[in-house]
């Protein structure tokens, strides 16, 4: 029944939101208008009397655009959820862990190297994304097996500060009149040149990795436990967590390919999910899910509304994030630090 | 009941971690269905190494161990977790699942690949939780459960796993002195009542005199008796594999019970 009611809320939230942020922006639609427009389009029926090109912002730039956030932001909660399960550690996420900056990198290489084929970025995407991950965990491993809390999220910050260098090195190495302007604004993290034709191939891939993740999230309970106690329950741990890394690694890195890095989601929404639900992750996982694409819309609103130009939505998942983070920190007695 | 069935045999077993350096060394070993086995030994005899490999966990052992009739190595893990379900020493939550949730995990060797927890499941683990005494605290996250009552939650769970065969490791080592012999006194009570086959590596010779009906002292890698235990173990015995002077006594009741005088 709490499953359902919390469900059913997060439904409810989540359309709200999504009608608000059609009605957001420095061209204003209203909300009886956005109704008009979206009825007459889905039902094929002649459009309302509008004004200036408001079917054409509405159809054409914002609703992709909030789909994409919707995918990526959910990708992000789900990814995060995930990590945290499988590593055993609260304070791991994709971005942490190095998995969005060993994508950028993997992507940016793409772009320059191999810019004429198709999908090579969110490939290259992927291949970075897993060579990051694989690297923080490597370094962080202890002779014994044992990966300590707080080394793996060290490693993560040495593994991510090095291909944000690497990509440093890419931005020197493009071409300064035709590859530069776009991966540096690709780079920045938003969703600004988002139109129906970018959401290839995200759209299918983000939903085929998720929902695998959220069909076996009963999983993560029992991998997170640790490695010894999950064989000893039956589990085959290395085949598992290998499932779910490489479900991580490809969501996320077709998202970085198509919107950049954008942090600390991933980390948070899982607290706020297991505030929300309690800590088994066949409830955590799918409420990450809603929670991310909730939350980053809101961000997003706020990247795209609050100034007269555009913050990049990075900034904002940063600014909001961090305190949220801390609080989680402080009040969580956890044993977190060993 | 076969009474001759054989539960656990151990052929030859060896093992390493390190090379040339064997932990094990040439174990041979049978357990019957339904004994009540203590494992003795002290520190680094090898104890909770045998018990890895029993439960699947260590493969790259030398020799042939057998469950239940089937070679350990053409086993699952979910196999061998249908058949062994071991009590860890000690267990470090870090999310705070529900007592529920986390004896249901017990669960997870008998679902096929898309199983979840379903109502039957429920009822395994609610008759589990009876069991062990841990019904009263099922709705509470078993972060917050106190030592002993840990130990009764990861002995719900192993129960869960429906295995017929219980391995404690050191069950009672982290307990107060009255857990200690609640703790024991359960598992006993729990074997006898599902027929289980009970291993348990225990460090005090008085609570194996008291729970087991068989004994098989460990040192350094090998078995160096093996038998009842009111028979094997004397004061020679402590004094030879575990460097201390002891002296039996015996209670009003006739039962023999050591008491260490001096470490040698």
């Amino acid at each position: 029944m709490r499953r359902l009611g919390i469900f059913l809320i997060c439904c409810a939230i989540l359309i709200i939101a999504v009608v608000l942020s059609l009605n957001l922006g420095n061209f204003r639609i209203p909300v009886a208008q956005v109704f008009r427009i979206m009825s007459a389009k889905l039902c094929n029926t002649a459009m309302p009397e509008i004004e200036r090109y408001q079917d054409v912002v509405l159809l054409s730039l914002r609703l992709p655009r909030i789909i994409m956030v919707l995918l990526i932001g959910a990708s992000l909660g789900v990814s995060g959820a995930v990590s945290q399960g499988i590593f055993r550690n609260p304070l791991v996420s994709p971005f942490i862990l190095g998995i969005s900056s060993g994508a950028s990198f993997g992507a940016g290489v793409a772009m320059i190297f191999f810019s004429g084929l198709p999908f090579m970025v969110d490939l290259g995407a992927a291949i970075g994304g897993f060579g990051a991950v694989l690297a923080a965990f490597l370094i962080a491993r202890s002779p014994g097996g044992f990966t300590p809390r707080l080394s793996l999220v060290l490693s993560g910050v040495i593994v991510s500060s090095f291909f944000t260098s690497m990509v440093g090195i890419l931005k020197y190495l493009a071409d300064s009149e035709s590859q530069l302007p776009a991966l540096t604004f690709w780079m920045m993290g938003s969703f600004a040149s988002i139109d129906w034709a970018s959401l290839n191939p995200v759209i299918y891939i983000i939903p085929l990795c998720m929902l695998p993740m959220v069909i076996f999230s009963w999983y993560l309970n029992i991998l997170s436990l640790g490695d010894r106690e999950a064989m000893l329950l039956g589990m085959n741990v290395e085949r598992w967590k290998m499932f779910f890394i490489m479900l991580v690694v490809v969501a996320i890195g077709s998202g970085v390919a198509r919107c950049g890095v954008i942090g600390w989601v991933g980390l948070v929404i899982p607290h706020i999910a297991r505030a929300i639900s309690g800590p088994n992750h066949r409830d955590v996982v799918p409420l990450s899910a809603f929670l991310g694409a909730i939350f980053l819309l809101i961000a997003d609103n706020l990247a795209r509304s609050a100034t007269s130009g555009e913050i990049p939505v990075g900034i904002v998942t940063a600014i909001i994030g961090t305190p949220f983070f801390v609080y989680f920190l402080r009040k969580r007695e956890v044993a977190l630090w060993n | 009941m076969e009474l001759n069935r054989m539960a656990i045999s151990l052929e030859d077993l060896h093992f390493s971690y390190i090379a040339d350096q064997p932990v094990l060394k040439g174990i041979n070993l049978s357990v019957k269905v339904g004994e009540k086995v203590a494992v003795l030994g002290r520190n680094g005899a090898g104890k909770t190494t045998l018990f890895s490999i029993l439960s699947g966990i260590n493969h790259g052992y030398q020799g042939k161990v057998t469950i239940a009739g089937h070679e350990l190595r053409q086993m699952s893990r979910s196999e061998i977790a249908q058949q062994v379900a071991l009590v860890p020493q000690k267990h470090e939550p870090l999310f705070p699942y529900l007592t529920r949730d986390f004896i249901m995990m017990g669960r997870f060797c008998s679902m096929g690949l898309f199983g979840s927890p379903g109502s039957e499941d429920l009822k395994i683990v609610e008759e589990a939780a009876i069991e062990t005494g841990a019904a009263r605290f099922l709705d509470r996250p078993y972060s917050t459960l106190s030592g002993g009552e840990m130990q009764l939650v990861l002995i719900a769970r192993a129960l869960a796993q429906q295995s017929e065969i219980l391995v404690l490791d050191e069950p009672n080592t982290h307990l107060d002195y009255r857990n200690r012999f609640l703790v024991l006194d359960l598992v006993r009570r729990l074997a006898e009542a599902r027929q289980m086959t009970l291993i348990m590596s225990l460090h005090d010779p008085n609570d194996v005199i008291q729970f087991a009906e068989r004994v098989v002292v460990m040192h350094d890698g090998r078995v160096v008796a093996d038998g009842r235990p009111a028979e094997v173990i004397d004061e020679a015995l402590l004094a030879e594999y575990f460097g201390i002077r002891a002296v039996a006594l015996k209670n009003a009741a006739g039962n023999l019970i050591f008491k260490a005088v001096e470490a040698l």
